[in-house]
């Protein structure tokens, strides 16, 4: 069938042009007055001009693309919440999944509308200005988005009800909250290069598609729906991202060594953070379609790989160790970091359980070199405790890494002694600091004055500013509503709610 | 030296699926393989998007804008017109 | 790359010990025992004497570990080590005289029960 030819119009470069190209040179201000935050990060920059959209969005095509995503978006999450979508998951235990998901990200997105819109307003091109402006508005949707799940699923299920007070206390939410908060208190270069580009274009595979795919094979069609149209948006902002490396980085060449540091802070910042996926992906999915292994793999020694090599033209080189540390913990993190949440499960607002024999069967497979050898015994031996009707909580506290914020469970892989804690400690102004790794030590010293100021949920229990000396008072002070947000799934009011809904 | 793979995710839906197929006309030895709510579309180097092709097969005016619709992810660089939507990699 | 401001930029000491009551911030960690997740904190008086870390924390925090009944620090041979540095410490003293200061992190080492879980 044959239609009509398609309308001319204006085409998409002009139009382009004369819709965003609408700045000036100030003349009765300095523009170092104007523009303050430019120069302090050292960054070069000769003609802003060459800043480029590839999507070259324009504010009428924004909104129209917009409101139709959003109108698609809200008709399945009603249609999800009408018909009780959360009952076709494949198991309540899932769902906890989502609570750390759902109260690591959302306030993050929430934190970049301010990052984006500030960083619009420091730079001088409008290209640059105006992409960050929608990206700005493109984080609000998510956030907005996100707190439409949390509030669906915070009708049936524990842990949802203060999304903003628990990611703001709760000592693991910590590791997201200071990772937004070192981004969003950098300069807007390094910002771009923290956000824009390491997270949204290097790491967000590494987190969104093993988390949308997991939705997906769990039945959660909600999260795989607000996933998808999310992603759409991060298509532009990937580009943007990648498009805001190479301008700095072709603008001059004394930028490539101040991009190249940034960048690798950021990768390993943004590897630590994700660690929490690996245990998302491996054990708390009742299905698992890929595990962290595969996706590490795909997305970092496949895509990031190759997005290296497309970058060593501008001078920028591959993080070699990085990447070598990265590949010898791929077959250990998810398992330590679970076995973390499992003894801590008291102070935690999630639920935690042991692996049953079908899950640690798939762990077997997929970890052939690890799980049987070192974590299967350990499972094992909680497991003892368990069914002796002493299932374990510890009832100590963690040495937390000043750096990443993560308490210090990784091991000496590439050392040889994967039973080792690693740990590394320095001094500054006269005080001891300690790390999981030389990447965190490394970026503490080259901004000591920055990570001095880390609020660590250890120390400030310690310090008594977290509403009492006992677990007790520190749990209400989280928010955190005892026998019921925390501790084991077995036992728990989600898992009495859970066994209802399936047998009615 | 072999190109590095382009990727192209896109949703599953009416319009996802007949994009795939204009898709599958225009790109010689591109491969699709269908994911849960997902088309995942890759090609060595690059993988052309034209808006003419979708339109016949739409039976509507479409315009490459269009393609953020129904767009989830992508695997490379991109570049846009009034007549193309195309993802590739340089290297 | 320093931390990059357009004005000055306060060095602020989140953890400094007058911030601890009377407690100096301590670390402790059996080497090479996994059950627990990581190393452990603790704010703890200076003058507590070093001892009171064999009988009130080390159960505390490892218990859980199957080498644990085999831990006797009359018997077992301990390698402690304060800050990276191995020392004997004087479990009569007190930490502050042990040269256990605010945030000093404590291994120590039992050649003999070395952590391992399982067959």
């Amino acid at each position: 069938m044959s239609v009509e030819p398609r309308k001319k119009r204006l085409n998409k470069k002009d139009a382009y042009k004369y819709m965003t190209r609408l700045g000036w040179d100030p003349t009765y201000q300095k523009e170092e007055d104007v523009y303050p935050y430019l120069k302090m990060e050292g960054i070069k920059v000769h003609d802003w001009e060459a800043w480029e959209d590839p999507f070259r969005m324009t504010m009428d095509s924004y909104w129209k693309l917009q409101a139709e995503k959003d109108k698609k978006l809200y008709s399945i999450i009603d249609a999800f919440a009408q018909n009780n979508g959360q009952k076709n998951i494949t198991d309540a235990r899932y769902v906890n999944a989502l609570k750390i998901f759902l109260t690591a990200v959302t306030p993050l997105e929430h934190k970049v509308v301010s990052g984006f819109t500030n960083v619009a307003r420091a730079f001088k091109g409008e290209g640059a200005s105006i992409a960050c402006q929608m990206q700005a508005i493109d984080e609000l949707r998510h956030y907005q988005t996100q707190v439409h799940t949390i509030s669906h699923y915070n009708k049936y299920f524990d842990g949802f009800h203060d999304y903003r007070t628990i990611h703001d206390r709760l000592w693991y939410l910590s590791v997201p909250k200071s990772f937004g908060d070192d981004a969003s208190t950098a300069g807007p270069f390094e910002f771009m290069v923290s956000i824009g580009f390491a997270f949204e274009f290097v790491l967000t595979s590494l987190l969104f598609v093993p988390f949308m795919s997991g939705a997906a094979y769990n039945g959660d069609m909600a999260t795989v729906t607000f996933g998808f149209s999310a992603q759409s948006d991060e298509s532009r902002h990937m580009t943007l991202g990648l498009q805001a490396v190479k301008f700095i980085l072709e603008q001059d060449a004394d930028n490539v060594p101040i991009v190249q540091e940034w960048m690798e802070k950021w990768l390993w910042r943004g590897y630590r953070l994700l660690s929490i996926v690996s245990m998302m992906m491996d054990y708390m999915l009742p299905n698992s379609p890929t595990s962290w292994k595969e996706a590490v793999e795909l997305y970092i020694e496949q895509n990031g790989v190759a997005l290296f090599k497309d970058l060593e033209k501008y001078g920028i080189k591959m993080p070699e160790d990085m990447i070598k540390t990265i590949r010898a913990e791929k077959e250990h993190l998810s398992h330590q970091l679970w076995k973390t949440f499992y003894v801590h499960s008291t102070a935690e607002a999630i639920h935690t359980w042991l692996p049953d024999e079908n899950k640690m069967n798939w762990l077997s497979e997929k970890y052939p070199n690890t799980f049987d050898k070192y974590y299967r015994p350990v499972f094992d031996e909680y497991k003892k405790h368990a069914d002796k009707g002493e299932r374990y909580y510890s009832e100590t506290l963690p040495c937390l890494c000043q750096t990443c914020q993560v308490p210090l469970v990784f091991t000496d892989i590439e050392g040889g002694k994967p039973n080792v804690f690693t740990h590394y400690q320095n001094e500054y102004n006269g005080e001891r600091f300690h790390f999981c790794s030389p990447g965190c030590q490394d970026i503490f010293e080259k901004q000591p004055e920055k990570f001095v100021q880390a609020w660590l949920p250890p120390h400030q229990i310690f310090q008594g500013n977290c509403g009492g000396a006992t677990i007790p008072e520190v749990l209400k002070w989280y928010k955190i509503e005892h026998g019921v947000d925390n501790m084991d799934y077995v036992g728990s009011p989600d898992e009495v709610m859970w066994n209802k809904f399936k047998n009615n | 030296m072999s190109k590095s793979i382009a990727l192209l995710c896109i949703q599953a839906t009416d319009e996802g699926r007949t994009i795939a197929e204009a898709i599958r006309e225009d790109n010689e030895g591109v491969v699709i393989t269908n994911k849960p709510a997902m088309i995942q579309i890759e090609r060595e180097g690059r993988i052309v998007v034209n808006a003419e092709t979708v339109s016949e097969a739409l039976g509507r005016d479409w315009e490459p804008e269009e393609l953020q619709l129904v767009l989830i992810s992508t695997g490379g660089q991109i570049d846009e017109t009034d007549d193309e939507f195309i993802v590739y990699w340089n290297n | 790359m320093a931390t990059q401001s357009i004005g000055k930029y306060p060095i602020i000491m989140k953890d400094s010990l007058d911030k601890f009551h009377g407690n100096q911030l301590v670390y402790i960690y059996w080497y090479g025992h996994i059950l627990e997740a990581s190393p452990k904190a603790f704010p703890l008086p200076p003058e507590m004497p070093f001892g009171a870390i064999i009988s009130d924390l080390i159960p505390l925090i490892y218990k859980i570990e199957p080498d644990f009944k085999d831990l006797d620090f009359d018997k077992t041979e301990v390698i402690w080590e304060i800050d990276g540095k191995v020392v004997v410490p004087d479990f009569s003293k007190s930490l502050k005289e042990n040269g256990v200061g605010h945030k000093s992190f404590i291994t120590f080492t039992t050649p003999s029960l070395t952590g391992k879980v399982g067959a």
